[in-house]
């Protein structure tokens, strides 16, 4: 498991973006989803991040997420840079997960 | 075959929406920018953003070019990585000023080719020279490796190490223009001018890309979809060259049919010059939408 | 491949400084000082929008009307909080007009607390709801007298202790806040940990940190000295609205008690809107400050005037005996 040592975020509100903050908590991972498409998406969009932070085997952690409409590459990407800020690893890519 | 490179658009990488919508105005080439368009704070984001959207994002026949960070700095390696991985056709080197610096990042390439498994060769480079260094090593930097597939002027930067700035006329580029398209055109590779900032003044745009139409350049960096059409019109070729060009495939193909190794037209021998030329013409002219594929 | 461009604002030079009132005259919102960022959106040459951080607060928010509507207003609140991000805040408010609560809401901000006047939203990884749960009361409903205060206590007195002691006799129960804002001689752990020893002895008394929520801005005068009435009203009505509808309920508070300050203008005008905004649910008593031995009024900004002086003698008459030995120990006082 790989372990968020600090609150961190990424992405913007502006339009196709999605921001993310990522926070350490003790219990179970939660995702916490504001969308502008709303509903319709909002499980799709909770996957993508689910899985994002399964392949880098991030637990423990709860998830901010306001979506400005981010198609599945920009919340692929959003997330896999807030598992790297939150890890304290911006300069070091994990080469093996993306 | 030669590949038309009129139009190069700059995207910001770490704009989702550009990034995405990036294919839909007919560029010939897309830049995605992970250099002076994104904040210190934000080349992490900018990087996987556009490594991303290169794997998913269909952008058809487009060119996909990506400004890296320079190697120096804390990015440009992890760039290189990344834009490898996700299989960019070329990677541009920002601020170069000599062959070695063509050198290293083509180390830095073979490095991540191998590494994941891309055939080593794959990715192409380009060069864009922003200073006077640069330009006077134009000629070495086009002749650094076998990658390059061109050269361009980035004239912001490069004026300003001129002491000087940019002017409605361009004489301040006049010197670099021509060393770059010299350079080029010494080696085989294209040439591409710098971007035209000012996106609200479309006659002193269109003035410029007349002139680097005129001296010879292959195409323009453009910064804003609206200059696209510009573009293509002044690279369009006139209906007298078209008519031209067509005689002249049609003489080849004749002298072909005969089992004749000369051509003429009119009198006139065609050498290998005018025959590329006339390929020229045509790609042009149907990039232009001038002519269907069937006359070709 | 647009023509927007973000970028801070060095108000140092009186050109930007220029453009930058312009655009909030323009919005009627007052000059601020003591801004800690403040970032434009230009079109060209010119200044369209602006955005400042003061700490973890995202103020003076102005955009040209031409530009209003979506996003300007989101390029300049994300550049904000990356700011922020940046800065290393992860939770942080917006303190704005009600008409604008629901575009804040819009982009992620949640309510903290609303008046006729003013709104307080917060976003980020801590929340008022989360905050509370720390010193919620399990047992609702028991008929008790709680009592709670509210102080910043840099140092802790024998003034605080005297108010402290005052509500602990008359209440079952007493539920101590101090202002976590790091702003005057003693650090927040230091102050914290000085209301605890000085209150040990209490068995009936709480002491927990304020969070985020308990500004008090009656203990930041300097702030707001220059600031009209009117200003000063809002900002304390809020911060008692914040008080009666998030923390009153979560500790099941029915008094809340306030030192008297006969000098303070602000202090005065923040107990007032306490009494307009508490009563009738949380009953509001204004304790009269205690004296020392020899008359003098005991007041916080009197010990650290005697610790920059130097002058040791009165302070055992100020403070209680923890106190005392600390500025002995941090001080050599």
């Amino acid at each position: 498991m790989m372990e968020i040592k600090q609150t961190a975020m990424a992405g913007t509100l502006e339009s196709s973006d999605i921001q993310i903050t990522l926070t350490p908590i003790a219990g179970a991972t939660e995702i916490h989803l504001d969308s502008s498409v709303g509903k319709q998406f909002g499980e799709q969009i909770k996957q993508v991040i689910t899985e994002t932070l399964a392949s880098y085997k991030v637990e423990h952690v709860r998830v901010d997420a306001v979506d400005r409409g981010a198609l599945d590459c920009t919340i692929q990407a959003r997330t896999q840079t807030v598992i790297q800020r939150g890890l304290d690893q911006v300069d070091q890519v994990n080469w093996e997960v993306l | 075959m030669e590949k038309l490179r009129r139009t190069m658009m700059f995207v910001p990488g770490n704009n989702p929406g550009m990034v995405r919508d990036a294919g839909i105005y007919d560029a010939d080439a897309i830049m995605f920018d992970l250099e002076d368009a994104v904040s210190l704070g934000e080349k992490d984001a900018a990087r996987l953003l556009v490594y991303q959207a290169l794997k998913q994002v269909d952008y058809g026949n487009t060119e996909m070019v990506v400004r890296v960070n320079a190697l120096d700095s804390a990015y440009g390696r992890n760039d290189i990585f990344a834009m490898v991985k996700a299989g960019v056709d070329v990677i541009r080197l920002p601020k170069t000023e000599s062959a070695q610096d063509v050198i290293d990042v083509e180390a830095v390439i073979v490095e991540a080719e191998e590494k994941f498994g891309v055939p080593v060769g794959t990715t192409k480079m380009m060069a864009a020279i922003e200073g006077a260094a640069g330009t006077l090593n134009a000629l070495a930097i086009a002749q650094s490796s076998q990658r390059l597939i061109g050269i361009a002027l980035g004239a912001e930067d490069y004026v300003t190490n001129m002491k000087t700035r940019r002017y409605p006329d361009g004489q301040e580029l006049f010197f670099a223009r021509s060393m770059i398209l010299h350079a080029a055109r010494a080696t085989g590779i294209a040439a591409f001018d710098t971007v035209y900032s000012d996106v609200e003044n479309e006659a002193g745009f269109r003035a410029e890309v007349e002139l680097i139409h005129q001296l010879g350049f292959d195409g323009k960096s453009i910064i804003n979809p609206r200059q696209i059409k510009i573009v293509n019109d002044v690279y369009a070729p006139s209906q007298k060259e078209i008519s031209h060009a067509i005689d002249v495939l049609a003489a080849i193909r004749e002298a072909e049919e005969k089992g004749s190794g000369v051509i003429s037209l009119n009198g006139k021998m065609i050498d290998k010059p005018i025959v590329e030329r006339a390929e020229r013409v045509m790609l042009l002219a149907e990039a232009a939408g001038l002519i269907g594929k069937e006359l070709k | 491949m647009t023509t927007l461009q973000v970028k801070k604002i060095n108000l140092q030079n009186s050109y930007h400084q220029t453009a930058w009132q312009k655009i909030l005259a323009s919005e009627n919102l007052r000059v601020e000082h003591h801004l800690s960022y403040t970032a434009g959106i230009y079109d060209g040459e010119q200044l369209i929008a602006t955005g400042s951080l003061q700490r973890n607060v995202i103020k003076e928010i102005a955009i040209l009307p031409h530009y209003q509507g979506g996003e300007v207003f989101n390029l300049l609140l994300s550049h904000l909080m990356s700011e922020l991000s940046n800065r290393g805040f992860y939770h942080y408010f917006v303190f704005t007009k009600p008409m604008y609560q629901q575009t804040f809401e819009y982009i992620g901000f949640q309510k903290v607390a609303a008046t006729a006047e003013a709104c307080l939203l917060e976003k980020g990884n801590q929340s008022i709801d989360e905050f509370v749960k720390c010193f919620s009361k399990k047992e609702k409903g028991v008929k008790q007298q709680i009592g709670c205060i509210v102080m910043h206590a840099n140092p802790f007195t024998k003034g605080h202790l005297y108010l402290i002691e005052t509500a602990a006799k008359a209440c079952a129960q007493v539920v101590v806040f101090v202002v976590e804002a790091d702003e005057g001689m003693f650090s927040y752990q230091e102050r914290i940990a000085l209301v605890k020893a000085g209150t040990a002895h209490l068995s009936n008394v709480e002491v927990y940190g304020g969070g985020a929520y308990m500004v008090n801005f009656a203990t930041f005068p300097s702030y707001f000295i220059e600031e009209e009435e009117q200003v000063i009203h809002y900002q304390t009505v809020l911060d008692a609205t914040i008080f009666k509808e998030k923390i009153a309920p979560a500790i099941n508070c029915t008094v809340r008690y306030v030192g008297e300050e006969p000098f303070s203008h602000t202090t005065n005008l923040y107990n007032q809107a306490l009494k307009e905004v508490l009563l009738p649910e949380v009953q509001v008593q204004v304790i009269p400050r205690s004296a020392s031995l020899d008359g003098q009024i005991i007041s916080a900004s009197k010990v650290r005037e005697m610790i920059e002086a130097g002058a040791s003698e009165k302070l055992a008459d100020f403070v209680p005996a923890t106190t005392r030995t600390f500025i002995q120990e941090k001080y050599h006082v």
